[in-house]
């Protein structure tokens, strides 16, 4: 919930709740709703939504796939809208193949993977100290792109 | 405060001015140093305010993410300070976060002072400050900065400053004491006038005028003062000299007139002798019936008229003493004699008027009395008018002479058992024409020069004379005459 404030979503309302979808799994919702109730994202309210469908993603801006729930999100990816949401995940190689950013455990710490050519392409941006902390991945397709 | 008041003017005027100036030197130097120390204290706190301000924002997204690595890189950033000697950043749980060490000051360790505070020790500033994210505390950054650096400086400008100090104090110095010549000199001036009057009395000295403010005003005061006692010292001393003068005149003409008084005494009681003495040796012969005959009647009153020629002729030789003495006239001459014969003549002589009188006249010689060297018919004439007058005062009882020797003197005392004198009237018997009241109204006739005259001729021959006395029981008269008068005959 921490790096929110470093995405840049275009269209984003800040007049309405900010909204982050859980991909299928109750485990993450209650403390991640525990959480948002503590602190606001970007100066607005979070909630915290259970998604299961590419309907339901309409209203969310960020979509967190937990890692149990990576390989069934294959099934879910072809009908997510392009734009406008960013796709988080905890899985070995996420960032690379299905998401934007990832969380992955390296020498016992939590680091930081984003996937640029997948934000550009969702239409997001990150900020410097984002991108100063985190593993740049996909960086070849930039390049190729470029 | 009491050494300060014995000072001299000079001293005293020199100290103030640089104890100001001391007070004012060191009164700027001290705000000045201060304010440098105030300034570099301001100042190294708003620096490294700004410091933890930058480094904080730019750990924020670090601590979100716990990545101490980026944070430790963020710290890096603090070498180009080169006072920052330590700096750490604590998670908002105050554990250690990130930590930033200068290669000359390892292994500091904040202590887990997380709570924003600001503090200093002897060689450093400590500043920690809350680190933000969306007005929310994510963590703290601590600093400590090394004021050695700086306070060399400031030791560096304190000295100079003591320097400045030294040197404005030394210029005070020259300065004040340039200053204060005109006004001590003219003080000096004054008290060494006054010390020489004191010491020469000369009142003609004068104080100079140099300058017309308040000194000028006591030096125009102090002249003019002397000026008046000058006039004043010159009148007393004129007129001391009118009243010495007078004094003078006035005991030239005294002596004149007394030494005319008894010259005119004398030669008055010579003249009166030569006719008493004729008419004392004319009634003798009248008595010896010489010229023929005479009855007892006669005998009797010519008696009465030799008598009273006598005692006439005894008064007179007394004036003509007292006016020899009293005018430098009587002189004494030393000659060699026995004191026995004349003692025993003296007494042989006066006997029969004490017998006359029912008295005894006896004398009492101490043996191998040495020879006197004196004038004899004065130590006579001593001896008899102490005995007359003994006479002449006791009316029973005896009379006694005795003769002693007493060192180098020679001692002669008449004792008598007769009126003898109160005490209040024994200092003044050997005074000129004072006899003494016997309460009596003047039963005893004399002249009242005896005893007076006794006292001079004793004085004459060098010696003394003195009285004891009680009233009702005796007198004591005592003469002390040295054996030798002196080869050279003396006067008065």
């Amino acid at each position: 919930m921490n790096f929110t404030k470093y995405i840049g979503w275009t269209t984003l309302d800040t007049a309405q709740a900010f909204t982050i979808g859980v991909y299928g799994l109750d485990d993450i919702l209650l403390p991640l709703k525990q959480m948002s109730r503590e602190r606001k994202t970007v100066g607005q309210l979070v909630n915290i939504e259970r998604v299961s469908t590419a309907k339901e993603l309409e209203s969310c801006e960020i979509l967190f796939v937990p890692v149990e729930r990576s390989a069934a999100f294959h099934e879910l990816k072809p009908d997510i809208p392009p734009e406008n949401i960013l796709i988080v995940g905890e899985s070995l190689g996420f960032a690379t193949s299905d998401g934007a950013v990832n969380f992955i455990k390296r020498d016992g710490k939590i680091k930081l993977e984003i996937n640029r050519k997948a934000l550009k392409e969702a239409n997001l941006t990150a900020s410097s100290h984002l991108l100063k902390l985190a593993i740049l991945v996909g960086e070849e397709d930039m390049l190729i792109n470029e | 405060m009491n050494k300060f008041q014995s000072l001299s003017i000079k001293t005293k005027l020199i100290s103030i001015q640089l104890f100001t100036t001391l007070f004012v030197l060191m009164f700027f130097v001290g705000i000045y140093l201060y304010s440098q120390y105030r300034q570099f204290e301001v100042n190294s706190f708003g620096r490294m305010s700004a410091l933890a301000e930058i480094i904080g924002s730019n750990s924020v997204a670090a601590l979100e993410f716990f990545d101490n690595d980026a944070a430790s890189e963020v710290l890096g950033s603090l070498s180009t300070q080169s006072d920052i000697t330590n700096a750490a950043i604590y998670d908002r749980d105050g554990n250690l976060f990130a930590k930033y060490d200068h290669p000359h000051h390892p292994g500091y360790d904040f202590e887990g002072i997380t709570a924003p505070t600001r503090g200093s020790s002897e060689k450093h500033f400590f500043l920690t400050q809350e680190i933000l994210s969306d007005s929310l505390g994510i963590g703290s950054i601590a600093l400590r900065l090394d004021t050695c650096n700086r306070r060399a400086q400031l030791t560096k400008d304190l000295q100079q400053a003591l320097l400045v100090f030294l040197i404005g104090l030394l210029l005070a110095g020259l300065l004040s004491y340039q200053v204060q010549k005109p006004i001590s000199r003219s003080i000096q001036d004054l008290a060494q006038t006054a010390r020489k009057i004191r010491e020469s009395r000369d009142y003609s000295l004068r104080v100079a005028h140099t300058s017309h403010d308040e000194i000028g005003t006591l030096v125009d005061s102090f002249n003019s003062m002397l000026e008046k006692i000058s006039n004043h010292e010159k009148h007393l001393e004129d007129l001391v000299a009118v009243r010495t003068a007078e004094l003078e005149a006035a005991k030239l003409k005294a002596e004149e007139s007394d030494h005319l008084k008894s010259a005119f005494l004398a030669s008055m009681s010579h003249e009166l002798r030569t006719p008493l003495n004729s008419i004392i040796g004319f009634t003798g012969i009248l008595l010896q019936e010489m010229a023929g005959p005479m009855n007892d009647e006669q005998k009797k009153q010519l008696s009465m008229v030799k008598g009273s020629s006598s005692h006439l002729l005894d008064l007179i030789n007394d004036v003509l003493d007292i006016s020899k003495i009293e005018s430098g006239r009587l002189e004494v001459h030393g000659e060699a004699f026995k004191i026995d014969i004349l003692l025993i003549m003296t007494v042989s002589s006066l006997r029969p008027f004490a017998e006359k009188k029912g008295l005894t006249l006896e004398y009492d010689l101490e043996p191998d009395l040495p020879e006197l060297h004196s004038d004899k018919r004065r130590l006579e004439q001593v001896l008899i008018n102490l005995i007359n007058n003994a006479i002449k005062f006791t009316d029973e009882g005896s009379i006694q002479v005795v003769c002693s020797r007493k060192a180098d003197a020679l001692s002669i005392e008449v004792i008598d058992t007769g009126i003898g004198l109160k005490e209040e009237n024994q200092s003044f018997v050997f005074q000129t024409f004072r006899q003494v009241d016997t309460g009596l109204n003047r039963v005893k006739e004399g002249s009242g020069l005896g005893l007076a005259i006794c006292k001079r001729l004793t004085e004459l021959l060098g010696g003394t004379i003195g009285l004891e006395s009680t009233e009702g029981k005796g007198s004591t008269f005592s003469v002390l005459i040295p054996f030798n008068l002196g080869k050279e005959p003396s006067e008065d």
